[in-house]
């Protein structure tokens, strides 16, 4: 990495070098040691199982289930097909609760499923659905409650699950960023009629792509089970249709080594975390948001909240700097609800806290390819940037891919509410 | 339906019925899935420049690689891959669509999904006639079955040879119609002089174990269309918003260690097409020896990938397809029945519509697809013609060479 910026003209944004010399991006990455992931290829590839529910597969699933604590863990292609195969085996229909700060693949699941978006607003410490946003919302035609569990904390969980019974909806969560999250006394995976997680390369339980459904109930496993395909189905039921959701061996196999792997990555993840909430706290308009309404977090998510006014600049615009000093750093994964197609006309109002924290949240780079000094380089940079933050904000647009997007020509600080690109490859869903 | 993909089972002469000397059976199983063995260096080094951009799934080196030599190869400006060629198809098909039209002409004597991928797309299956002598989807009764409500026309190239792609384009044209074809079994194939990747909008292929290709799961589109291309790749993303599209997309994405399968398969193809065409040679020997069973040829002409091994029974024969089926897969040979039951015979809680179909069904119980791929070899073919001759009552006739 390049000296400190001492001043604006330091900025890649201004001509000045990047801050980092290779990319650094948001995604975990935490493989094993290339020795030990080629001796499980070798055996992989000699050995003629390549898919269809293979001794991996099944073994994963029996490893995950331990792990969940749930009496069934479905692996499926990714956490996207996981979650529309869902609400397929639950035979929802009519309109959904979502929350109104989502990711876009949540909302647009809904669309798969033949579901008719209805979004909630979040609370702002949780970012997430209460069961007291929910309750006028649960009126006739309401199927089905997608909540979803974002940042590495929890919505109101329990509180969600006592409304849906009472009121007789489903509740399916959207756990694709919680993966060893705690609640209550056990692992976040039971809740609910099911919860979907996301098995991609930047989770923290990593398949390097795929996505795994938990449930206690059998009937909807043993649905999934028929929807994903012929092979790996088990007892034979009725489903609408099927979904080519298979999880091959070569997914199950770095799998069963991410889980072995669990808890050290997650330390490392942790550990990491709480120095950036340390090292970025003291930066005016900024803020590392704390996991919230969970026993314990899997930390994977270090989500940063800009106040625009105090800090300086935009997201978006902050966005852009970062991206010039090779840090790709991204919006996260949350959009609002009501803006994501082929939703995006129908008349919905917009919902305060989601409105506003789609706009103000970044997530920062975490896993084996973050360290201590890192996150130190990395607020240093975020410290500069605030300093120089007037005449960042006036620049330009110089930038290649994605710079062009969100840069206003006028450089004022207009708050905006659309996301920003996601960069570099692997953003999972 | 019978499994693929099999490892060597636990201990499966405790499954079979005491063997008779004369009458063959197999252990482990022989079956009609490719299993291509990918090369473990070339998997490494792919996968290691993967790990090395830090881009495993969503887009990365291999991915890239993957489409523009498959881009070369089917020589299209474009290729897309995707997580499944399943998902391939769902995708393609709502980009192709036709606004406010609802159907999709499609064969019935087909994959047993088929109607399925119809069904994500929110299409309604309209199953036409196939070609008595390609098996392929017949262009008249496909033009018969167009009309204003046809959103797409989708052709397949059936498991052996090539549907009349060029006479779909025709109708597709006649109708202002897309067309999109299915091409998983003929990523290797030429039609009349044009490589099979290259007709109608896009044509989908699959790099499923069983196939030619092999990158353990994951499929393509090729295509001349690169705005279609664009689309697709913002569709696939599972966040489409992301890449400026407003269109409905899932994650449907090939990840890294699946392309760097795929494309050691692809350094492999032309020995392994090689390999197929000899195991073609002597089933071609050992089934001209017996009654009643008609090897489905490969059109010669043009370049082929001789994989996969199609027999029709014909009135000679004394059992039905079904019960051939099950003797052979009694025996560890896991013949599979030939797109059976053709779709339209499947209750299906969504509608599906039909033109009239008198060659499906004339057809539709008669055709086997027999032990093909990579870990079949010739003995084993011989073996299965003495199996084949035993059922089909010509116990005392032995096939030259082949003992039992």
């Amino acid at each position: 990495m390049s000296a400190r910026k001492r001043g604006p003209a330091d900025f890649a944004l201004l001509g000045g070098p990047p801050a980092f010399d290779s990319p650094l991006r948001v995604e975990q990455h935490h493989l094993p040691e290339p020795a030990r992931y080629e001796a499980v290829l070798r055996e992989l590839l000699s050995g003629g199982w390549y898919t269809n529910h293979g001794p991996r597969a099944q073994e994963v699933e029996a490893r995950l289930a331990e792990f969940f604590g749930v009496r069934h863990a479905v692996v499926v292609a990714n956490h996207s097909i996981g979650l529309v195969m869902t609400l397929k085996a639950l035979g929802c229909e009519g309109r959904a609760i979502v929350p109104a700060l989502a990711p876009v693949a949540t909302v647009q699941s809904l669309a798969w499923a033949g579901l008719e978006p209805l979004p909630c607003d979040v609370s702002a410490p949780t970012a997430a659905l209460t069961a007291s946003a929910v309750s006028e919302s649960l009126g006739d035609q309401v199927s089905v409650v997608v909540a979803v569990n974002p940042l590495g904390g929890a919505c109101d969980v329990l509180g969600l699950e006592a409304m849906a019974a009472a009121r007789g909806a489903a509740l399916v969560f959207d756990s694709g960023e919680a993966a060893g999250c705690t609640l209550a006394g056990r692992p976040l995976a039971g809740f609910g009629d099911a919860e979907i997680f996301s098995l991609a390369a930047g989770d923290v339980l990593s398949a390097t792509e795929g996505g795994c459904v938990c449930t206690d109930d059998d009937e909807l496993a043993a649905r999934l089970r028929n929807i994903r395909s012929s092979y790996g189905a088990g007892r034979v039921v009725p489903v609408p249709l099927t979904s080519n959701g298979r999880f091959s061996e070569a997914q199950a196999a770095f799998a069963l080594m991410s889980l072995e792997d669990f808890e050290p990555n997650r330390a490392h993840d942790a550990r990491l975390h709480e120095r950036y909430r340390d090292a970025l706290g003291a930066i005016p308009g900024l803020a590392v948001r704390t996991p919230v309404g969970v026993a314990s977090s899997n930390y994977q998510t270090v989500a940063l909240e800009i106040d625009e006014a105090c800090f300086g600049m935009s997201r978006d615009r902050l966005l852009a700097v970062m991206r010039g000093e090779n840090v790709l750093a991204t919006a996260t994964r949350h959009a609002e609800a009501r803006k994501v197609p082929p939703f995006a006309r129908r008349v919905h109002d917009e919902l305060p806290v989601a409105a506003a924290l789609a706009g103000s949240l970044v997530q920062l780079p975490n896993g084996p390819q973050v360290s201590e000094s890192v996150v130190d380089q990395l607020a240093s940079l975020l410290q500069a940037t605030h300093h120089a933050a007037p005449a960042l904000v006036g620049a330009a647009p110089g930038l290649k891919s994605g710079g062009q997007r969100f840069v206003s020509a006028s450089g004022s600080p207009t708050r905006r509410h659309d996301r920003a690109p996601a960069t570099g490859g692997g953003r999972r869903q | 339906m019978t499994a693929v993909g099999h490892a060597p089972p636990a201990n499966p002469a405790a499954e079979l019925p005491a063997v008779s000397a004369e009458v063959p059976s197999f252990s482990p199983p022989i079956s009609c899935s490719n299993l291509v063995e990918p090369d473990l260096a070339s998997v490494l080094a792919s996968f290691g420049r993967s790990v090395g951009e830090g881009r495993l799934t969503d887009g990365g080196p291999m991915v890239e690689e993957l489409e523009a030599r498959l881009a070369r190869f089917h020589q299209t400006s474009a290729c897309v891959t995707f997580g499944s060629g399943f998902w391939a198809l769902v995708l393609a098909l709502r980009a192709l669509a036709l606004p406010g039209r609802r159907e999709v002409v499609m064969p019935s004597l087909t994959y047993r999904r088929m109607a399925d991928v119809a069904a994500w797309a929110q299409l309604t299956p309209r199953f036409c006639d196939v070609d008595p002598d390609t098996l392929a989807i017949s262009p008249e009764a496909a033009a018969a079955s167009c009309s204003q409500d046809t959103a797409v026309l989708l052709g397949v190239h059936p498991i052996v040879n090539c549907c009349p792609a060029d006479q779909l384009e025709a109708v597709a044209a006649a109708h202002g119609l897309p067309l999109l074809i299915d091409a998983v079994e003929s990523c290797y194939e030429h039609y009349h002089g044009r490589k099979v990747g290259s007709f109608g909008d896009a044509e989908v292929f699959s790099l499923h174990a069983s196939k030619l290709l092999n990158g353990c799961e994951g499929g393509y589109l090729t295509t001349n269309d690169v705005s279609l291309a664009a689309r697709l790749t913002a569709m696939r993303s599972g966040d489409p918003v992301a890449a400026g599209s407003r269109e409905l997309g899932i994650r449907a994405c090939l990840p890294e260690i699946h392309a760097a399968i795929a494309v050691a398969s692809l350094e492999d193809l032309e020995a392994q097409v090689e390999r197929n065409r000899s195991r073609y040679r002597t089933y071609q020997a050992t089934l001209a020896r017996l009654q009643g069973l008609r090897l489905v040829p490969f059109d010669e002409r043009e370049p082929c990938s001789f994989k996969n091994i199609l027999v029709e029974l014909t009135e000679e024969w004394p059992l039905s397809r079904d019960a051939t089926v099950a003797r052979l897969n009694e025996r560890g040979v896991l013949a599979r029945a030939y797109y059976a039951p053709a779709l339209h015979r499947k209750e299906s809680p969504y509608r599906t519509e039909r033109g009239p179909l008198p060659v499906t069904e004339a057809l539709e119980s008669r055709f086997l697809l027999l032990p093909s791929g990579a870990r079949v070899t010739s003995r084993h073919i011989e073996r299965l013609g003495t199996l084949l001759a035993h059922l089909g009552g010509l116990t005392g006739h032995v096939p030259e060479g082949g003992q039992p």
